[in-house]
């Protein structure tokens, strides 16, 4: 079933290998180029839903304040919410769904094609939908002297510069694409934000560890996939170049244009957040967590005896 | 706050997981290079199997290994007393293409990792561990000329080497452009190299001087075949193509339905050939080409391994595990009686079927055998499959009618 989306995509790369004067990197690198392309509505949808999100953050956090009792009220609330902004809840999951086979049938195409060895060439027959593409295999699979089958660290000592051009290139990725953090509110940590943060981290770390332990064709993929999407936000205006430089965007702006009036409780409690100096910000920390426990404590039985009073 | 971004982080990484679990496992991968190598050795004819890490003897009468004797004919035992058995295995070494006799007792084989390796076949052993360095990978089988003095070592990922096989000093080298991943063979001192280049050359067996070299316009993964002074090769690019001694292509190639990796059979003036979509060909090689007398797609699965040719069948093996018995005159199904009356002579053996299929001549073998029967049922020739599920690598089925012998699994 996933041969539907793979075999065109491996007869696409043989195709650019013939027109491109049988060059692997280059087909490569214009099929993915042109695959991310064509991903790109998917992509904008995808930003656009996450940016909508983020911005009636503030105002869906009160709904759950002010029915975290409530399921039934909440989710209507809620649906509410998003059928006045004209958001799809689902907006943000969808397009990534949609392009996460195309991805992963792509990297797939490229190992295929790519066939170094009996097992892998002979698991590529049958695969070239178009006649006459035959007498190009194997692909040329050497590159500046570089296996493009083999992980970086069978070829010559140079290809260990890729995993670390993969990682470079994922970090500025995550670092330019980064969406705004929403403001710190009731001096509670944003989970969101804290995983961005994660996420700018972890994910060049686990690309170049996929670059070093997969072939050199792959990370050659990955970098031109990289670099087109930075490209791609920058055409957007949403790659934050400011952040390179240790300068963070102002945090999302729109959020009191859109949040009204319940909303001015939330934005002031934004401001107060925002005014408080850097190096002072751990102490609420520390404050939430002697805070939040006796809370806790204190609100589970509420919250049980409220619950089997619904019951009876 | 701390907590809190813990949490995000175990998160990040139980996603970054199963990322890493999703990108592997939407990629089909195989364990290894290749597919086992199968030879028959001595007057036994035992089949040694070489695969992965290991090369172990099994005998064609029992399915079993065969025992590890000593030169009295004892059973050799391990420390713990337990009989051992002819086999050798190399941690870290990888075996796809047949060892090769030097003397009695020693043979060369080839592991993938860029080593030779000398194993001593009285006991089973691998003189030394490290081997000698080779300067490339080896996927298919060693040779030697005909007087046994060179070595020629045909390397998958580019040249094809000679050595003095006393010395094991290099002689000559020829570079092809992309390796060598067919057989090459020797005939009159002529090396007959194909290459995945798209390429045959023939090279003078003693100094590697080319004699010619031919653009076939596609891959050659099959070894050619040499018949009554013409050679025989199918390439990827679905054609099967005629040379003559001289180099020059007789006729126009037998054209294929698909990517033919097998070597071609020449029997009684007939070539019989199958392909990667699962066709079967018999065709007559004329001076103006080839004239198919019959084709059929005996399978959807793509057939790689070599077919049989018997005095009646043409008997092939797919990759979907199945193995066909056809007819030699006119190709069509073997017909035999089943539960439910006639029906096409066709065996399962549950796994991809890719190296080339065996024949043992079990008559002339039963009167050297000790373990012979007398049964003349038992006495049947044989068809070894091999698949590439260590689980069941060897099936024996009797040639002329299919009937399973046995199984062996390692």
């Amino acid at each position: 079933m996933f041969d539907l989306i793979v075999n065109p995509f491996i007869t696409l790369l043989a195709v650019l290998y013939q027109v491109l004067g049988n060059n692997t990197v280059l087909a490569i690198a214009v099929l993915t180029v042109a695959i991310r392309l064509l991903t790109s509505p998917l992509m904008i949808q995808q930003q656009r839903s996450t940016k909508a999100m983020q911005e009636i953050q503030p105002k869906l956090k009160q709904i759950q304040e002010k029915y975290k009792n409530d399921r039934e009220k909440l989710s209507q609330e809620q649906m509410a919410l998003y059928r006045e902004h004209g958001i799809n809840p689902l907006g943000g999951c969808l397009p990534l769904i949609v392009q996460l086979p195309i991805l992963l049938a792509l990297y797939q195409a490229i190992i295929l094609a790519l066939a170094a060895t009996p097992f892998q060439l002979i698991d590529l027959s049958g695969r070239l939908l178009v006649p006459g593409l035959d007498n190009l295999v194997p692909l040329n699979n050497i590159w500046l002297n570089m296996d493009l089958t083999l992980p970086p660290t069978t070829n010559p000592t140079y290809a260990l510069a890729l995993p670390v051009f993969v990682m470079i290139t994922t970090w500025l990725q995550s670092k330019l694409t980064m969406p705004a953090p929403a403001p710190v509110e009731d001096g509670k940590p944003n989970q969101a934000a804290a995983m961005t943060r994660s996420m700018t981290t972890i994910m060049p770390l686990m690309f170049g560890f996929f670059s070093l332990s997969f072939s050199v064709g792959l990370s050659i993929y990955f970098v031109v996939s990289n670099l087109v999407g930075i490209l791609q936000y920058s055409l957007m205006g949403r790659a934050e170049w400011g952040r390179l430089f240790g300068r963070e965007p102002q945090e999302t702006g729109a959020t009191p244009t859109i949040v009204t009036g319940q909303a001015t409780k939330v934005e002031a409690k934004g401001n107060q957040v925002k005014e408080i100096p850097s190096s002072t910000k751990p102490s609420p920390s520390k404050q939430e967590k002697n805070d939040d426990q006796p809370v806790k404590r204190k609100a589970k039985p509420k919250a049980r005896s409220r619950s089997s009073g619904n019951a009876k | 706050m701390r907590k809190s971004t813990f949490s995000a982080r175990i998160r990040i990484l139980l996603f970054a997981v199963l990322g890493v679990l999703i990108f592997t496992g939407c990629v089909s991968g195989r364990n290894g290079v290749s597919w086992a190598d199968l030879e028959l050795v001595g007057d036994n004819q035992n089949i040694l199997v070489s695969f992965r890490d290991y090369m172990i003897l099994i005998d064609p009468i029992t399915g079993q290994p065969v025992p590890l004797v000593d030169s009295e004919g004892t059973v050799r035992v391990d420390a713990d007393g337990n009989p051992r058995k002819w086999e050798v295995q190399n941690d870290g070494s990888e075996f796809y293409s047949s060892p090769i006799f030097v003397d009695d007792d020693l043979m060369l084989v080839a592991d993938y990792n860029e080593r030779l390796l000398t194993v001593n076949f009285a006991s089973a052993r691998i003189e030394d561990p490290t081997g000698v360095e080779i300067p490339g990978h080896v996927i298919v089988d060693l040779i030697t000329n005909e007087e046994g003095t060179i070595l020629y070592l045909p390397l998958s990922d580019r040249d094809l080497v000679a050595y003095d096989i006393d010395t094991m000093t290099e002689l000559w080298r020829w570079e092809t452009e992309r390796g060598i991943w067919a057989d090459i063979i020797v005939v009159d001192d002529v090396l007959y190299v194909a290459s995945i280049d798209h390429h045959v050359y023939s090279l003078d067996a003693i100094t590697g001087t080319l004699n010619w070299q031919l653009d076939l316009e596609g891959a050659v993964a099959a070894a050619p075949v040499w018949s009554e002074d013409r050679l025989y090769i199918g390439t990827l690019d679905r054609k099967i193509f005629m040379i003559s001694v001289d180099g020059e292509f007789i006729g126009e190639p037998l054209e294929m339905e698909d990517w033919v990796w097998s070597t071609p059979v020449l029997q009684d003036g007939l070539l019989y050939a199958t392909d990667l979509s699962g066709h079967v060909y018999a065709a007559e090689p004329t001076d103006d080409g080839f004239n198919l007398i019959w084709k059929i797609k005996a399978s959807d699965d793509g057939i790689r391994a070599s077919p049989i040719v018997t005095d009646d069948h043409v008997i092939v093996g797919d990759r979907g595990g199945h193995v066909f018995w056809f007819n030699r005159d006119d190709g069509q199904p073997v017909m035999v009686e089943g539960e439910e009356g006639l029906e096409p002579l066709e065996r399962e053996v549950g796994s991809e079927i890719l190296s080339d299929m065996l024949v043992i001549r079990r008559q002339s073998q039963e009167e050297t055998s000790e373990t012979s029967t007398g049964n003349s049922e038992e006495r049947s020739d044989l068809l070894i499959v091999s698949t590439v599920n260590n689980g069941r690598l060897l099936v024996a089925f009797t040639l002329n009618d299919g009937i399973r012998r046995w199984d062996f699994g390692r």
